[in-house]
């Protein structure tokens, strides 16, 4: 590890003004930057460590909705009575994340804005169209935990487990830096490599996320969450599956969104019209499964990922709809 | 002088001393207090280690060497992959008649150390076995956990199970019984069938969402230890009594069963004993590998116990006028034959000694038992639970019914058991090395992406110690460090062979191999199904 100086801000404009100075990275808790930083694929001279800003930790609500402050730990998200009582598909992502040292210590603010774990990515032998360079190892490489849909530019997938249950809840990412405040909704923040490949999310150099608003509208209680994953204890999930039915208790308005097998968490806007065509039986579920692939390209070792999605939108849904597992 | 975390102290010496390191072996002192895990990686002080102490010779400075995690895994050799074949003929009895073998293994740019052990176990009547060694560059073979076992098992377990399946109205346990002349694993099969639950009823085959499935494998060791161990022992004048031997402790609970057999043949309780290892300094101990430490020590630290209390009682009888082979020690107590005490504690008896302490050093002669030497058993059985939408493995319960000769210390035995069991378990569902195929680059160098089982992932294990006294020494004592990782992923594969219904070649057995797996069952059979496929 290169030794590194720290900054300890204590307002969101210093931070953004430092950011802007020389490009350092911000740090929440350090629990992706830091060991990216023991590897030797980040080599910063200094990071901005955001801990001292007052204002962006901790969970509160008014009549928009729940806000979480973005410093807020994943684990006092998956306690907060708010979040299990309105929007417990991300209780329940967060509940099983990681490890409880992890939980205890990571954030949502940079859950979400996280580099994508792929090892070409991550291994200082390697330059890609994300890191500087171009193309994409993966693609002709090793690919088994890649992804299977927008993997033309950089096969990369989205690591966030909550990012797709936020997609789905139709959250509202709030970001500040030294020009003021944007709000932009979770579905758009994440930056596909065909808009900008050097980029996960979408901020511009200086800006944070400061807070996530989840909307008081889309409170929903059917919801389904399924997601498979090698281990059990620390490990990243190999496909995932949001599914709400029903958002906000509208008749007819449901929200599927995948995790894991593309750069960006995917909603499908197709499995969601075959939902909404009547009531959840076999041979809905039967078609969700022949559908749930359409458009994939998999790669030479991530083929089996159709089929597990396949598996877990049948279990998302039934969950979703009240059925036992069978 | 040279701190290291090393499996053997004087081995450790002797690379130093070697025509690389060239140090004089007596003026070079080897210390490990403590290992803290070693499993067949610290054998050698490998050129790290010899490299670390070059350096600190020629600047004349201390120096530490550290290799990191990306350091282990590229640049120090790892458990080596291996491909095999075999074809097994069976009588109609089901008895085995031949075994055809081909296997290769990767020494990396080495010669040797990745040979698969899939010839052995069973009665396997004529064996055709042919072994390749293919040069890679993709780092060299490192002893892991009985080496070369856990492949050649998980290999030669299944066909075990496929030739079972062969054969009418046998099952895979009657199967190995009947080519098994093991006396000890004999037993130890109906144990394990009875404690997995073998012969309950479940949905298996992979005919519900959530599947269950039993399989079984067996092990087989010689860890009844050898020569090369001396063993000191100290009585003091104010009844101190320290034991001594410069090997180090892998974990397996050196120090603590050195000073348990010590202790019991003077007589006094544990605690008056201290132990000291892991120096040089002290007599030669052996090197931990092929679980023969416990094996190899037990009877020199005995042997330097007995006669060392002989000396005491000499010394006592001959102050007091008693018949030394009227006198014994128990209980910290000075006792004649009959069991009478003659007032006199262990304490008061060393008073009466005229020098400052009383010093033995025996050695455990090289060939002095009959039949010297003897083999573990051991059998163990899986519980699995595959979903067979996400084609997620749990692995429910392990049963790994375990010998080791006399056991000491049921405790420590019972914990290498626990551990091999973890690491097999680790190895059949996680465990691999991803190399790039375009720049040839371990990609996992880390402990990300080399998956290790977790705590949540972890199985109910059910250990089952035999205490048999098989160990053909004055301890009868045989080792346990390796025995129990050999079975472990054997029975594993083949547990979730009967939950799935379809079998899978190789490991880690990952969600995606057995999807892929479940797919190509259900596929509509396309061409002629090939049978007894030729090597």
């Amino acid at each position: 590890m290169k030794p590194f100086q720290v900054a300890l801000p204590s307002t969101i404009d210093q931070a953004s003004k430092l950011q802007l100075k020389d490009a350092s990275p911000f740090m929440a808790a350090g629990t992706d930057l830091l060991v990216r930083i023991k590897d030797y694929v980040t080599v910063p001279d200094m990071i901005i460590d955001l801990k001292r800003i007052d204002g962006i930790n901790g969970i509160t609500s008014d009549d928009r909705g729940v806000w979480l402050g973005a410093l807020t730990r994943m684990h006092d998200v998956a306690v907060s009575e708010k979040i299990q009582q309105g929007y417990p598909a991300l209780a329940e992502t967060i509940r099983n994340a990681a490890t409880p040292q992890i939980r205890n210590m990571a954030t949502i603010g940079g859950n979400i804005c996280q580099q994508p774990r792929c090892w070409y990515l991550r291994h200082e032998g390697y330059s890609c169209a994300k890191n500087g360079g171009s193309g994409c190892w993966a693609r002709d490489g090793e690919n088994e935990f890649h992804a299977i849909f927008g993997n033309k530019v950089c096969a990369v997938v989205q690591p966030s487990n909550a990012a797709p249950v936020l997609v789905a809840y139709g959250a509202v990412i709030e970001v500040q830096g030294s020009d003021g405040k944007r709000e932009i909704p979770a579905g758009e923040f994440f930056v596909t490599p065909e808009q900008d490949p050097r980029k996960d999310v979408d901020l511009t150099s200086g800006e944070l996320v400061t807070r996530i608003l989840l909307p008081a509208e889309n409170r929903t209680t059917r919801w389904g969450y399924s997601e498979a994953r090698e281990k059990q204890s620390f490990d990243w999930a190999l496909a995932s599956v949001t599914v709400l039915l029903d958002r906000g208790g509208r008749a007819g308005e449901h929200r599927v969104v995948l995790g894991a097998v593309s750069p960006v968490p995917l909603r499908r806007k197709d499995l969601e019209k075959i939902l909404a065509g009547g009531a959840v039986d076999g041979d809905r579920i039967s078609s969700l499964k022949k559908k749930v692939g359409e458009g994939a390209t998999p790669l030479s070792g991530n083929g089996y990922k159709v089929q597990m999605l396949q598996g877990l939108i049948g279990k998302a849904v039934r969950q979703a709809s009240g059925q036992k597992e069978g | 002088m040279c701190w290291a975390s090393t499996q053997a102290t004087f081995g450790f010496r002797g690379e130093l001393s070697s025509s690389w390191g060239k140090v004089n072996a007596s003026e070079c002192r080897v210390l490990c207090e403590y290992v803290g895990g070693g499993f067949g990686s610290k054998f050698s002080a490998g050129r790290e280690g010899v490299i670390g102490a070059l350096l600190a010779k020629q600047a004349g400075v201390p120096v530490k060497m550290l290799l990191d995690r990306s350091g282990e895994q590229t640049s120090a050799g790892n458990r080596p992959d291996s491909l095999q074949k075999i074809r097994m003929g069976v009588n109609k009895d089901g008895i085995i008649q031949a075994v055809q073998i081909r296997s290769w293994g990767t020494p990396g740019t080495g010669t040797g150390g990745a040979g698969a052990h899939n010839d052995g176990i069973y009665k396997l009547g004529e064996v055709d076995k042919v072994e390749y060694g293919v040069r890679t560059n993709c780092g060299g073979a490192r002893a892991h956990r009985a080496p070369g076992w856990p492949q050649g098992s998980f290999a030669l377990e299944q066909m075990m199970d496929m030739a079972a399946a062969s054969i009418e109205g046998i099952d895979p346990i009657e199967f190995r019984k009947k080519n098994d002349d093991h006396p000890i694993r004999g037993a130890e099969y109906d144990i394990a069938r009875e404690r997995i639950g073998w012969d309950n009823d479940r949905i298996r085959g992979g005919a519900g969402s959530i599947c269950s499935g039993v399989g079984m494998a067996s092990n087989l060791w010689f860890s009844a230890g050898g020569g090369g161990a001396s063993a000191l022992v100290r009585i003091a004048k104010d009844g101190a009594v320290e034991i001594r031997n410069g090997a180090q402790d892998i974990g397996t609970g050196t120090r603590t069963v050195m000073g348990m057999v010590a202790a019991e043949e003077l007589g006094i309780p544990l605690e008056m004993v201290s132990t000291r290892i892991g120096d040089t300094n002290d007599p030669q101990g052996p090197m931990s590998g092929g679980s023969t430490t416990i094996g190899t020590l037990t009877p020199a630290a005995r042997l330097a116990a007995h006669y060392a209390k002989k000396e005491l009682l000499a010394v006592v009888a001959e102050r007091k006028g008693w018949d030394p082979t009227d006198l014994d020690i128990r209980a910290a107590r000075v006792i004649k034959n009959d069991g009478s005490d003659t007032g006199l504690s262990f304490q008061e008896a060393c008073a009466l000694m005229d020098d400052d302490a009383i010093e033995v050093l025996k050695a455990r002669p090289r060939r002095n038992y009959a039949g010297f030497s003897d083999t573990n058993a051991g059998v163990q059985a899986a519980e699995v639970e595959v979903d067979m939408d996400t084609g997620v493995v749990r692995v429910k319960k392990v049963v790994a019914v375990a010998d080791a000769g006399k056991l000491i210390n049921p405790l420590t035995a019972e914990s290498q058991v626990r551990g091999g069991v973890t690491q097999g378990v680790s190895y059949a569902l996680h465990e691999r090395r991803i190399m790039d195929r375009q720049k040839g680059r371990m990609l996992n160098d880390d402990l990300e992406n080399y998956k290790i089982l977790g705590s949540v992932d972890c199985p109910e294990i059910d250990v089952v110690l035999i205490d048999v006294y098989n160990g053909k020494s004055n301890t009868q004592v045989m080792g346990l460090g390796e025995p129990p990782i050999v079975a472990t992923a054997a029975a594993v594969a083949n547990a979730v062979a009967d939950a799935i219904g379809t079998r899978i070649f190789e490991i880690p057995i990952t969600p995606k191999k057995v999807l892929e797996a479940i797919a190509k069952k259900n596929a509509p059979a396309g061409g002629k199904t090939k049978k007894g496929a030729r090597l």
